[in-house]
């Protein structure tokens, strides 16, 4: 049963990783180029190294999430997380699938191929780093280039919400004649109901990942999912779901129950003010599909917590507020209270 | 149309008349007497002009009779001393003059002097004045009290004038700084004065004169001052720069202080200032330390015009004070946190915010199956509007440029400056 694999160029069995540019599995020794069609080729040609030269025997230390396999390519022991599903080997930085990860109910249906390069979107970081209170460890990492190419594992929501809203509302109207000023309030009873469909509400399946940082990227353009292939995953990092949808599903429910809500109120014009209005609804056709995403990210620990700055691997929509060093904002409130109370200074003596 | 068009030209035109007047002072009116209260019959108005206008020809201080129901919210002193200053009443170029104001709103008497007038009524005077003018009001005599206010008003100023004589001096040598004609500082203190005096004029280039006398020969402390500063030739550069204290001691002891400035001098030392230093001035001559009162003023004068005058690093150290340290400091943090604030608001803002879940929406599938508003009930309340009778009229002000100018102060007498600016005393009693 194969269980890690290197994808290697069918010419000359270099390993290939998936080319965000070309959006082909290029090979850097012989400059060799595949595309999608040509998948069957690449895949025979893992089946093969993998089979002759490595005995999977994959060591689960369940004390510590750990996982251990033997990288087909140099035969090193290398350790990972246990939700670690695509990743490099530490010995010889070859890209390694592990296909072990990704069978039965982990096998993802879709992905987005990654859109955004590593350039871009360390430019992106770069950018967003060159405000004077970013930290400077955020400047050193951001000039080195280190951001991470990650497919985040999804879960998609799609349903119909069969929803209902009753409550009270009330006209007011005033006039007046010389000696009186009226009010008339015009008393009613609302009622709505609407079935409303959501279609592909994303909640990301990975327990480290901030879900606030995760909805700052979408959304995603649904139209470029492809079928799954591990060879996509060749070259980037992947992870596994941790969080499985029924517990995703509560976080999709808190995000459309506003939704609804507003949609629902909208309904309701014409009126000075509401009151006792309940919300009420239902799912009919219900479908969970799990996804993988590509995510560039950058995680950092700066004052004893972890802070991430992410961007969209398909659109290139930036997310996460990097921190403020307090040094620096001081540093440049003196600098800037000194240089204006010496200008008042020699204002008042001069003029 | 054509009736909407005439209306708007006729509302144009009336603003800007009214801002007109608020700006621009009236002439002078050519009578005396002033019935708005409709307290005199047309006769009594003709003979109290008559009346009125010779003494006036006679005494050369303007006498003027106000009689009013409606005060513009103002007190009577208010009242009266912006009637006369608006109006221009007063003879000369100083403007001597006073105003009896009858007020029948709040039932008062208030008698206003200006210039020569202030100099020769103190306090008691006008008591004795009002004292006088009460005994024909007590019976409803309006016409009788203005007689009263007429007649004792005039003869007041004409034993004034006769106890005065001429004047002590009418020019003076413009080297001369301190000229003390009433006798009141040895030769060594006027000595030590006059270096001062010589100090300021050299180093910073503003006259600063003090002159002492007994009589000023029936003008106005005001008008005196202003002559014989330009017609000695006092005044130092372009501007004619220079700053007189002119004092006036009385036989009885008494004293008129007058303060004259002109050219960059009346910048340097503004009315508020001159009042200040005046009754400074004045507390000292109460207490008969006339050196410390003309060392007063010097040193002020010093003071104020080093600040406007003085150059390069005197000029600097001058101004470096602990007050303009801390102002200094305060904006300078102030303004530094203002724009750190703003630095670290455009940096908190730069990222594009979540989607909202409608953005997963299908709005053109969203299906209404029930939209009901069913009627339940109506209510309809009233409440009384409160009626107002609101009544208030804008107050009349006026204005002068002055590139000279100044103050009084008399001993025994209370003065105060009126909205336009000048010195005005008097004073009043209900009836």
């Amino acid at each position: 049963m194969e269980t890690a694999i290197n994808y290697k160029c069918p010419n000359c069995a270099a390993a290939l990783a998936f080319e965000i540019s070309t959006q082909k599995w290029d090979c850097h020794f012989c400059n060799s180029s595949f595309s999608e069609q040509e998948l069957p080729r690449i895949s025979a040609q893992k089946g093969e190294e993998q089979i002759e030269k490595s005995e999977w025997s994959p060591e689960a230390f369940t004390e510590n999430n750990m996982l251990a396999f033997i990288c087909p390519s140099c035969g090193g022991r290398v350790l990972s997380d246990k939700n670690t599903a695509a990743t490099f080997c530490v010995y010889c930085h070859n890209p390694t699938v592990l296909a072990a990860q990704l069978q039965g109910e982990y096998k993802p249906a879709r992905l987005i191929p990654f859109q955004k390069t590593r350039e871009e979107a360390v430019a992106a970081l770069q950018k967003h780093c060159r405000g004077p209170f970013i930290p400077k460890i955020f400047k050193e990492y951001a000039e080195r280039g280190e951001m991470t190419g990650l497919y985040v594992p999804y879960w998609l929501f799609s349903a119909d919400a069969d929803s209902a809203l009753s409550g009270n509302a009330e006209k007011i109207s005033h006039w007046s004649d010389d000696d009186y000023r009226y009010t008339k309030t015009d008393y009613y009873r609302v009622e709505r109901n609407a079935i409303i469909p959501f279609n592909y509400v994303p909640a990301d399946a990975s327990e480290r990942l901030d879900d606030k940082l995760m909805e700052g990227m979408e959304p995603f353009d649904y139209s470029q999912l492809k079928d799954f292939s591990m060879e996509y995953l060749s070259g980037h990092f992947a992870e596994n779901f941790d969080v499985d949808a029924a517990r995703s599903s509560k976080r999709f429910e808190e995000r459309i129950d506003k939704a609804i809500s507003e949609v629902l109120m909208e309904s309701i014009s014409g009126y000075n003010s509401r009151s006792g209005i309940s919300i009420t609804r239902e799912f009919l056709n219900r479908a969970t599909l799990y996804v993988m995403l590509p995510v560039w990210i950058i995680m950092v620990k700066y004052n004893d917590r972890i802070h991430a700055f992410a961007m969209n691997g398909q659109t290139g929509k930036i997310a996460g507020r990097l921190p403020f060093s307090w040094k620096r904002i001081f540093a440049w409130f003196g600098t800037l209270a000194g240089i204006f109370s010496l200008v008042f200074l020699l204002g008042g003596l001069i003029l | 149309m054509k009736t909407k068009s005439y209306m708007k030209r006729n509302l144009i035109a009336c603003v800007i008349l009214l801002s007109l007047s608020q700006i621009i002072p009236a002439q002078p009116l050519p009578g005396k007497v002033y019935d708005d209260a409709e307290l005199f019959t047309p006769t009594q108005i003709e003979t109290l002009n008559k009346n009125a206008q010779a003494l006036v020809n006679e005494i050369k201080v303007d006498l003027i009779i106000v009689t009013t129901y409606f005060t513009e919210s103002k007190s009577s002193m208010e009242y009266a001393d912006d009637y006369f200053d608006y109006h221009g009443f007063g003879i000369g170029p100083s403007r001597d003059g006073m105003l009896m104001l009858i007020n029948m709103d709040t039932r008062e008497v208030w008698i206003s002097t200006h210039s020569l007038a202030l100099d020769y009524f103190k306090d008691s005077d006008i008591e004795s004045l009002l004292d006088n003018i009460f005994v024909p009001l007590k019976e409803r005599n309006y016409f009788g009290a203005a007689q009263e206010f007429l007649n004792n008003a005039a003869q007041h100023i004409r034993i004034k004038k006769a106890a005065e004589g001429p004047a002590t001096v009418t020019v003076l040598e413009p080297q001369i700084k301190i000229s003390d004609y009433a006798g009141l500082l040895n030769e060594p203190r006027k000595t030590e004065l006059s270096v001062k005096a010589r100090q300021i004029a050299d180093t910073y280039g503003v006259d600063c004169i003090i002159l002492t006398l007994n009589s000023t020969g029936g003008k106005s402390m005001t008008a005196f001052a202003e002559d014989i500063f330009l017609d000695s030739g006092y005044g130092l550069g372009q501007n004619k720069d220079g700053i007189l204290l002119l004092i006036k001691m009385q036989d009885d002891g008494n004293f008129n202080l007058e303060i004259f400035t002109n050219g960059s001098a009346h910048t340097y030392i503004n009315d508020q200032e001159v009042d200040n230093l005046l009754r400074t001035i004045g507390t000292r001559m109460e207490q008969k330390d006339y050196f410390a009162a003309g060392t007063s003023f010097i040193d002020y004068t010093y003071t104020k015009v080093r600040h406007y005058r003085a150059k390069g690093l005197e000029r600097l150290l001058m101004r470096l004070t602990p007050e303009l340290i801390g102002k200094s400091l305060l904006f300078g943090c102030g303004l530094a946190f203002l724009v750190v604030l703003i630095m670290y608001i455009a940096q908190r803002r730069r990222l594009p915010r979540a989607p909202r879940a409608q953005t997963y929406m299908n709005r053109n599938g969203t299906n209404f199956t029930l939209k009901n508003d069913t009627f339940l009930r109506t209510h309809t309340s009233r409440q009384a509007i409160p009626k107002s009778d609101d009544s208030s009229s804008p107050g009349s002000s006026s204005g002068s440029g002055r590139s000279s100018g100044g103050g009084s102060y008399s001993s025994g007498t209370s003065s105060h400056r009126s909205s336009s600016g000048s010195t005005h005393g008097g004073g009043g009693r209900s009836f």
